[in-house]
């Protein structure tokens, strides 16, 4: 085995494990939510490594990914039976990139706005047009801080439609 | 942080008041919850607590000027249709 290829099969096991604890995550969360009466299945996992997919895709044992501890391999189960989906996303589209590396002006920016981030006043201009709310919300009320600003917005992101 | 910034432990820059970096990086930690686009360099930035030096506190105060570049930046969430528990999501995101 070369250097090159030593590299690689680190990489996928790597991404492999990352997969293995994303979807544990996963189903502890769509358990918190079947407590809620909100059941999903599919759970879209997005995954930048073709090789880790055609992995967990194809449920035979591959002599090149032995290495893979078995307790790594439990994720295939959940794959199988459909709870997650696992779904190429091409490095440039990775949103979580945000969270783990250095960035950008103009990627930040992008990932920064696939986040859900917006600037208020973008939001507001849109809000402000499409529903009747005064605009008095926001000139009298304690709206100095950030936070409260968030929250206010959270508020009635909610409460507006229903 | 540009991506070619190599942020380390760097014996040979001069120190800083400790308790005021670790006043900064509390603070910065603080407003993650809301702001998670300086998650992170802010995290970057907490690994050099023991030990902060000039380098270190530089990214810090970058991280504020970006801050105050943009101060009515915010989380939105949306409303989803699909979703039937909007009282029960409604109060958990409401804080």
């Amino acid at each position: 085995m070369d250097m090159q290829e030593a590299g690689l099969n680190y990489i996928v096991e790597v991404e492999y494990m990352s997969a293995t604890s994303c979807c544990a995550q996963l189903l502890w969360i769509k358990n918190q939510l079947e407590d809620d009466n909100v059941y999903e299945s599919k759970i879209p996992i997005f995954c930048d490594n073709r090789a880790v997919i055609s992995l967990l895709k194809n449920p035979i044992l591959h002599s090149k990914a032995k290495h893979i501890e078995i307790k790594h391999h439990f994720i295939r189960d959940h794959v199988q039976n459909g709870t997650v989906d696992l779904q190429f996303v091409p490095t440039d589209d990775q949103l979580v990139d945000i969270l783990t590396k250095p960035l950008t002006k103009e990627r930040l920016i992008l990932l920064r706005s696939q986040l859900g981030m917006i600037f208020v006043n973008d939001w507001l201009n849109f809000y402000m047009s499409s529903t009747s709310a005064s605009k008095d919300m926001l000139t009298t009320g304690p709206y100095h801080t950030l936070t409260t600003f968030n929250i206010w917005m959270t508020y009635h992101a909610f409460y507006s439609n229903t | 942080m540009h991506p070619t910034t190599h942020l380390r432990l760097d014996k040979e820059s001069t120190k800083v008041d400790k308790t005021q970096y670790r006043a900064m990086i509390g603070l910065l930690l603080y407003l993650t919850v809301s702001q998670p686009d300086i998650m992170f360099n802010v995290c970057l930035c907490a690994r050099f607590l023991k030990e902060p030096r000039e380098v270190h506190s530089t990214v810090v105060k970058r991280i504020f000027r970006y801050l105050i570049e943009t101060p009515n930046l915010g989380l939105i969430f949306k409303r989803r249709e699909s979703f039937k528990t909007h009282k029960l999501l409604r109060c958990e995101l409401c804080w």
